[in-house]
C-alpha cells in the first residue's frame, strides 16, 4: 500500500498559447489533508480537473491510488468524491431524488446511504423542495452530500467554503477535520485564503501562475517562517545563562543540535554574538528569519499576497 | 400444426428464460469478482475501501454487511492511532519542555560551580537556580498526574466534604502568593456547611491549577473566588481582571498542549487546565470559561450536589 494517494510528474496543461499548469510535481499523502494554496487563476482548479478526467492532460502523468491515471479509467471514480466548480443537479428534483439518481449510477455502500449523507450536511431527507429553490449555501451542502454518499477514500474539493456563511464555514471545517481524523480519508482542498488553509491542511502546496513553488508539511513551513533568530552555540548552558542574565531574554527554546531559537527579533544580534564570544562561547552559526508565514507567501507569489 | 407453434413458443420462452438466467449469473459473477478485488485491497491494509452495491442486486446485503464490519474495524484502528499520536506529541513536548528549563538551570549551576560569580551575585544565582529546579519538579509532577489520569490509574475516593471549608483552607495557603504577585483578593464563601461528594486531593488540585493559571498568566491585579449553590448544583467561580483570553483561543484552552505563548517558555505547561477539566469530569461536573479582553476572565466550575 503506497504512501501517496496522488503523485504527479510534470503535469502540464496547455491551452494553445497559454500554459495553465506547468510541470507540476504534486504529492498527496494518504490520510492527510493537502491544501493547494494559490491566487485566483493560479491553476488550482485546472489541476483538479485533470485529476478527475474533466479535462485532458497535455503532458506529464498522474498516479492515483498508485495506478497511472488515464482518462476514462472509470473504476477509480467510485473511490473519489469531488466538488469542482458548480456541480450539476436536476433543478426540478428534490435533494433526495437527485442523490438517489447518483446512487443508482454509482452504487452505494449502505442501505440508507442517501439519508445519512443528507443528515451529515444538515439537509432534510425525503422532503418536497426542488433544488431550483435552494440557496447557494444549500446547494454547496448538497454538493458535499453528493461527494461523500458513496464513502470514497479520496476527496477532491475545490474551494469548498465558497458561498457558505460564517456558521457554514465552521461546520464545513469541522466536517473535513472529522473525515480526516476519524475516518482517515485523504482530502485535497484548494483555497486562496491562507487563514482557512492554515486551520485545516496538514501539507500544503503553493501554486502561482501554473507552477508549484513549494510543497511541504504545514507545520514545517510555519516553524521555518516565524520570526526568530537561530544560534548554534557551545557550551549551550552557559549561553542560556548569559541570554537570561545579560539580555533579560526569556522566550527562547533549546533545540536539537546545540541550538537556541530566540523568538524576539527586535534585539541586536551583533551585540549578542559579541557578548557570547567575549565569554568564551563559540557561535558556529546564526540564522535570522524575519518573515511571518503570510509575508513569505506574499514574497513568493510576487508581492500582492493571496487575494 | 398448432402443436408446432406451441412447441416453438415453449422453446422460445425456455430460451429466453435460460438467457435471462445466464445473464443474471454473469452479472453475479462479475459482482462477486469485484467484491473479491475490493476485499483483497482491504486485506492488504486499505481500511478506507468500501464495496459499492446496487440495491436491486442479490449481493447487495452482503456488500452492506462487509462495509459495516470494515467501518467498525477502521474506527477502532483510528482510535488507537490517535491515542498513539497524542502520546507521541506529549513525549516530544515533554522533551522540549524539560530540556529548555534544565539547560537554563545548568547554566546557573555551572556559573556557581566554576566560581564565575561570587558574593551577592552568587546568592542571586543560587536563588534563581533553586526556583527553576522547583518549577521543573512541578512540571514533571503535573505530567505524571496527566498520565495517571489518562491511563485511568488515578484512584479516586469520594466522600461527603464541606466544599466551603475545603476551599477556604486551600485559599488561605495561596494568600502569600497573591500578595507577593501583586493580587488583591475578594473571597465570597458562606460560613454555612455545604456538603457534596468530593475527592479532596482532586478538588485541591483543581483549585490549585485554576489559581495558578490566574497568577501566572492573567497579568491582573484582582482575583475573586466565589461559591454559590442552588438545588442541584454548586458553582465555584474564579474571576480575574487581567488581560483576558482571545475569543479564537477559547475553544482550545483546555487542550493539553495548548499554550498561548508560542515560544512555550513561560512557566506552566498547557497541562494545568487540561488536568483540571479531567478531574472535574470525574466529579460529573463541568467547567467553562468566559473572557473579555483586557477586562475580565471567569472560570466557572459546576459540580452536582450530593443527595
Amino acid at each position: 500500500m503506497s504512501d501517496y494517494i496522488i503523485k504527479t510528474h510534470n503535469l502540464t496543461k496547455r491551452y494553445s498559447e497559454q500554459t495553465a499548469v506547468n510541470n507540476v510535481d504534486l504529492n498527496v499523502r494518504r490520510g492527510r489533508i493537502y491544501g493547494i494554496l494559490g491566487r485566483n487563476g493560479a491553476g488550482k482548479t485546472t489541476i483538479m480537473k485533470m485529476l478527475m478526467g474533466l479535462t485532458s492532460i497535455t503532458s506529464g502523468e498522474a498516479l492515483i491510488f498508485n495506478k497511472p491515471f488515464k482518462k476514462g479509467s472509470r473504476d477509480i471514480y467510485s473511490r473519489i468524491g469531488c466538488i469542482i466548480e458548480n456541480p450539476f443537479f436536476y433543478p426540478n428534483l428534490t435533494a433526495t431524488e437527485n442523490l438517489n439518481v447518483m446512487a443508482r449510477l454509482r452504487g452505494i455502500t449502505r442501505k440508507n446511504a442517501v439519508e445519512k449523507a443528507l443528515e451529515t450536511v444538515g439537509l432534510p431527507y425525503n422532503d418536497n423542495k426542488p433544488v431550483s429553490k435552494y440557496s447557494l449555501g444549500m446547494k454547496q451542502r448538497l454538493s458535499i452530500a453528493n461527494a461523500i454518499q458513496h464513502e470514497p477514500e479520496l476527496l477532491i474539493l475545490d474551494e469548498p467554503i465558497n458561498g457558505l456563511d460564517a456558521i457554514g464555514i465552521v461546520e464545513m471545517r469541522n466536517l473535513i477535520k472529522e473525515m480526516s481524523a476519524k475516518q482517515g480519508k485523504t482530502i485535497m482542498i484548494s483555497s486562496h485564503i491562507l487563514s482557512e488553509i492554515s486551520l485545516l491542511a496538514d501539507d500544503i502546496g503553493i501554486i502561482n501562475n501554473g507552477t508549484l513553488l513549494v510543497e511541504g508539511s504545514f507545520a514545517e513551513l510555519d516553524k521555518k517562517n516565524r520570526k526568530y533568530i537561530l544560534l548554534q552555540v557551545s557550551p549551550i548552558e552557559k549561553a542560556c545563562n548569559l541570554l537570561e542574565q545579560k539580555f533579560g531574554l526569556n522566550n527562547y527554546s533549546v533545540e536539537d543540535g546545540q541550538s537556541i531559537r530566540i523568538y524576539s527579533i527586535d534585539i541586536d544580534v551583533a551585540e549578542i554574538v559579541k557578548t557570547l564570544a567575549l565569554n568564551d562561547i563559540a557561535v558556529t552559526s546564526i540564522q535570522t528569519c524575519t518573515d511571518s508565514l503570510e509575508d513569505y507567501f506574499k514574497k513568493i507569489t510576487g508581492g500582492e499576497g493571496i487575494a | 400444426m398448432k402443436y408446432l407453434y406451441l412447441l416453438i413458443g415453449i422453446i422460445a420462452i425456455l430460451a429466453f428464460c435460460i438467457l435471462f438466467l445466464i445473464s443474471k449469473l454473469i452479472g453475479a459473477k462479475k459482482q462477486s469478482d469485484y467484491i473479491v478485488s475490493v476485499l483483497d485491497d482491504i486485506e492488504q491494509g486499505n481500511m478506507n475501501r468500501r464495496v459499492l452495491a446496487f440495491n436491486n442486486d442479490m449481493t447487495s446485503n452482503v456488500c452492506y454487511k462487509i462495509n459495516a464490519i470494515v467501518s467498525h474495524c477502521q474506527e477502532q484502528l483510528m482510535q488507537n492511532t490517535s491515542i498513539e499520536q497524542a502520546n507521541r506529541q506529549i513525549m516530544t513536548s515533554l522533551s522540549h519542555d524539560v530540556k529548555t528549563p534544565l539547560t537554563s538551570l545548568l547554566g546557573y549551576m555551572d556559573a556557581i560551580q566554576s566560581g564565575v560569580v561570587s558574593g551577592e551575585e552568587k546568592d542571586k544565582y543560587i536563588e534563581i537556580a533553586w526556583r527553576k529546579a522547583y518549577d521543573l519538579k512541578e512540571y514533571v509532577d503535573m505530567l505524571f498526574d496527566w498520565f495517571k489520569l489518562n491511563s485511568n490509574e488515578w484512584q479516586f475516593s469520594f466522600e461527603a466534604i464541606d466544599i466551603n471549608e475545603l476551599t477556604r483552607n486551600i485559599i488561605i495557603g495561596w494568600i502569600p502568593v497573591f500578595e507577593k504577585s501583586g493580587f488583591n483578593y475578594d473571597i465570597s464563601i458562606e460560613d454555612k456547611e455545604l456538603c457534596l461528594q468530593l475527592d479532596t486531593k482532586a478538588y485541591t488540585r483543581i483549585i490549585n491549577n485554576l489559581l495558578n493559571n490566574v497568577v501566572l498568566h492573567s497579568s491582573g491585579s484582582l482575583i475573586k473566588v466565589g461559591i454559590e449553590h442552588d438545588k442541584n448544583h454548586v458553582t465555584v467561580s474564579i474571576i480575574d481582571n487581567g488581560k483576558g483570553i482571545p475569543q479564537s483561543s477559547i475553544p482550545y484552552i483546555f487542550d493539553r498542549l495548548y499554550k498561548q505563548d508560542k515560544a512555550r517558555n513561560t512557566k506552566g505547561s498547557g497541562l494545568g487546565l487540561s488536568i483540571a477539566q479531567e478531574l472535574i469530569k470525574a466529579h460529573n461536573g463541568s467547567i467553562s470559561v468566559q473572557s473579555v479582553q483586557n477586562e475580565r476572565t471567569a472560570f466557572i466550575v459546576h459540580l452536582p450536589l450530593a443527595r
